[in-house]
């Protein structure tokens, strides 16, 4: 068995277990985690594919970028402590079995595999060690198929990459009356307020409505609509 | 500086992406002018609507010269290719984005959501259908479904404040980049097996017989029909359709039913009968098992549906069910039959989902069945025009849905699959009693049962121009495509003719 097998089997078995973890994780942090192992696995997979740059792309972006942005994300939401009823599944016997029971399939297939003669490197395809010589190295070999076999996905991609930004920002941007719902309601609860502060129902009461609207309305809008709310307090008591 | 070699570029072929490029160029002078200044979203809408004839006069270019010059060929290192089933199915997509354009404006200005973006990401996602429709290699495959899927999630949920459309957008983006991820799966292995992601050199290594993997290609090979058969909801991969359909707004569900469908043909198609020609005796007999299970599934649950738009999507379900009979018998008649009858279903639906958006009224209230009772004495024009369509879709004569059936079961009687013939006829059987009680209900149910609450009296509908304007298309060529079909079936006995 070769150093590369012996790499492929080890850092496979763990990419595996690892992507089970992401999924039975009841906390997504550990999730997240467990998405580093899994990508940084992968990546000394393409390490034993002489693919150095892939590898390396794949720590920086994936590792990097990718997964520091998601649990930025988990963050920002707010994590909830995992529910105490809920048991840490990982710890949990039968799901022990489950990806002990995987792995060993893994490990059975990979012997199969053995037998077989494992397309590694189709001589004559990019990937393939004469490519990359022929290139004069690695990040050549990746480029030279990206400017020219590749051309046109790799161009399709920036209408892919506009498409998705148009998208992230038409839902989640919030304001211009038309998608804003933080602000419709806070004007609601503002009016309601001044019908109330009219009623000579008290600045107390009013200053609730106001408390309740800043927790309803989504963040930026809840400061706008909160400050407006308050300013009409403020002038009511005054 | 030391630069080895510069690279040299492939030479550019401007004429073979010329459709694509037009859309994609369209959708961002839209961006464009909503950076500058937003004005009414009417008038991005018109800019759209004219990319999307542009584009189809390209397309028209690119069909005229394939089949006159009989110069079909591969661009940009076998990239895309440019032949008869690509330009036909790229001026497919033209006609169901410019369907998609004219009914969004009215729909999105009534309920309030009107937003210039809507006809960029639109227009996007029709250019992503295009490069679907011409893609010869399995990178460009996935590259133009992410394009296209994308601005779909998207559009699904652009009605942002209503949780039907919000979870509509959240089903569809989960599901879908679990298939995306299944096709990639395939995708792999399929490269695994044979060293090359362009279908073109796929068929010529399996005919050179130097198949190292057959494993490894018929496991891509299941992966990629699974991965495409979420896109075009075929039966065991439905799931997300009813409630997409349900929730999202309608005139997304008309662009998205047709042009989602045939982008998913398109590469299902391209791969099957191109890439893995050599395969066919193992993926005909699933294409056949699909094909029942999804024209038997689709009509079956569509019974039980008491929501007109669950009720049209469990129907597109069974229409993705007859197209892939056409493409599981395994002939040209076969085929011809499926791509006339993806063209005849882009008119019916785009109609009849134009007319439900009509008819639901502002939030999209009335979609019930009892809403529709009675909808002729009330809305004489607008029953008349939804029941026609619900006519054609149940293969009614004299329509295009007639035609369209006729085509694809004259293809699977050449072939003599028994099985999937009758099973077709019995499933169109079927379908007709849920098209034709919605008829019913519309013209024979005058009042409410004993007991339930009156319907309380509706506002006549308000047609727009853009609105009239597709109904009459849309009516124009169901009936045009039913009494002359031939002419249509001639292009698209053209267009079975892979490069």
């Amino acid at each position: 068995m070769s150093a590369e097998w012996i790499l492929y089997i080890v850092f496979g078995a763990l990419a595996l277990g690892c992507a089970f973890g992401v999924v039975f994780a009841p906390n997504p942090v550990h999730s997240a985690l467990y998405l580093v192992a899994t990508l940084l696995s992968i990546a000394i997979l393409f390490l034993a594919q002489s693919a150095y740059f892939l590898s390396a792309v794949q720590i920086i972006v994936y590792t990097g970028a990718i997964v520091v942005l998601f649990l930025f994300v988990i963050m920002l939401l707010g994590i909830d402590s995992p529910d105490p009823d809920e048991v840490d599944r990982l710890r949990n016997p039968g799901t022990v079995v489950v990806v002990a029971g995987v792995v060993v399939v893994f490990f059975l297939l990979v012997q199969l595999a053995v037998g077989f003669s494992w397309p590694a490197g189709v001589p004559g395809t990019t990937g393939s060690a004469e490519a990359q010589a022929a290139a004069g190295g690695n990040v050549q070999a990746i480029s030279e198929v990206l400017f020219t076999k590749f051309l046109l996905p790799f161009e399709v991609t920036s209408f892919l990459l506009i498409a998705g930004v148009i998208g992230a920002v038409v839902l989640a941007r919030r304001g211009r009356g038309v998608f804003g719902a933080g602000i419709g309601r806070s004007r609601e609860v503002v009016e309601e307020l001044r019908r109330r502060s009219e009623s000579a129902a008290g600045a107390e009461e009013a200053a609730e409505v106001a408390a309740g609207a800043a927790a309803d309305a989504a963040a930026a809008d809840a400061d706008a609509a909160a400050a407006e709310s308050v300013g009409a307090v403020s002038e009511e008591e005054r | 500086m030391l630069i080895a070699d510069a690279i040299a570029a492939p030479p550019s072929d401007w004429w073979a992406i010329a459709p694509q490029l037009v859309l994609g160029g369209t959708a961002v002078v839209i961006i464009l002018m909503i950076c500058v200044k937003r004005v009414d979203p009417g008038w991005n809408a018109l800019v759209a609507a004219v990319g999307t004839v542009a584009s189809g006069v390209f397309a028209w270019e690119q069909w005229r010269q394939v089949t006159t010059d009989a110069n079909p060929r591969l661009a940009y290192s076998g990239m895309i290719a440019v032949d008869g089933f690509s330009a036909f199915l790229v001026l497919v997509v033209c006609v169901a984005a410019f369907l998609g354009v004219l009914l969004a404006d009215q729909y999105f200005k009534r309920e309030g959501i009107d937003r210039g973006e809507y006809y960029a990401l639109l227009l996007f996602s029709a250019c992503g259908m295009q490069f679907m429709a011409a893609a010869n290699n399995l990178v460009m495959v996935f590259v133009a479904l992410e394009l296209l899927s994308i601005c779909l999630y998207v559009l699904s949920a652009w009605n942002r404040d209503d949780s039907r459309s919000q979870e509509a957008g959240a089903k569809y983006l989960l599901l879908g980049a679990y298939s995306s991820a299944i096709l990639l799966f395939g995708i792999a292995l399929l490269y695994g097996g044979t060293g090359t992601t362009n279908l073109a050199r796929m068929a010529e290594i399996f005919s050179e017989n130097v198949t190292r993997e057959p494993g490894l290609v018929l496991l891509g090979m299941v992966f990629v029909i699974v991965g495409l058969g979420f896109k075009i909801a075929a039966v065991p991969f439905h799931m997300w359709t009813p409630d997409v359909y349900q929730g999202a707004p309608t005139p997304v569900v008309g662009f998205m039913a047709s042009g989602a469908k045939i982008a998913g043909f398109a590469g299902l198609f391209r791969v099957l009968e191109t890439g893995l020609a050599a395969f066919e005796f193992d993926w005909q007999p699933l294409l056949v098992g699909l094909a029942i299970v999804t024209m038997l599934g689709g009509s079956i649950l569509a019974i039980a549906q008491r929501d007109v738009k669950r009720m049209l999507a469990y129907s597109s379900i069974a229409h993705a069910g007859f197209i892939l009979t056409g493409l599981a018998s395994g002939t040209a008649a076969g085929v011809r039959g499926a791509l006339f009858y993806l063209v005849a279903y882009v008119f019916m639906i785009a109609g009849a989902f134009g007319v439900v958006a009509l008819l639901a009224r502002r939030g999209e209230r009335y979609t019930s069945l009892d809403d529709y009772r009675d909808m002729f004495r009330r809305e004489p024009v607008l029953a008349t025009v939804l029941a026609f369509f619900l006519f054609a879709m149940a293969g009614i004569p004299g329509t295009s849905g007639f035609v369209a059936k006729f085509a694809v079961f004259t293809g699977v009687a050449d072939a003599h699959q028994w099985v999937l013939l009758t099973v077709g006829t019995v499933a169109s059987v079927i379908s007709a009693y849920f098209y034709l009680r919605l008829v019913v209900y519309m013209y024979m149910r005058p009042e409410v049962d004993e007991g339930e609450a009156q319907p309380a009296a509706l506002p006549r509908v308000r047609w727009a121009p853009a609105t009239v304007v597709a109904l009459v298309l849309t009516v124009f060529f169901t009936i045009q495509l039913g009494i002359l079909p031939q002419g249509l079936l001639d292009m698209a006995g053209k267009a079975t003719l892979l490069f």
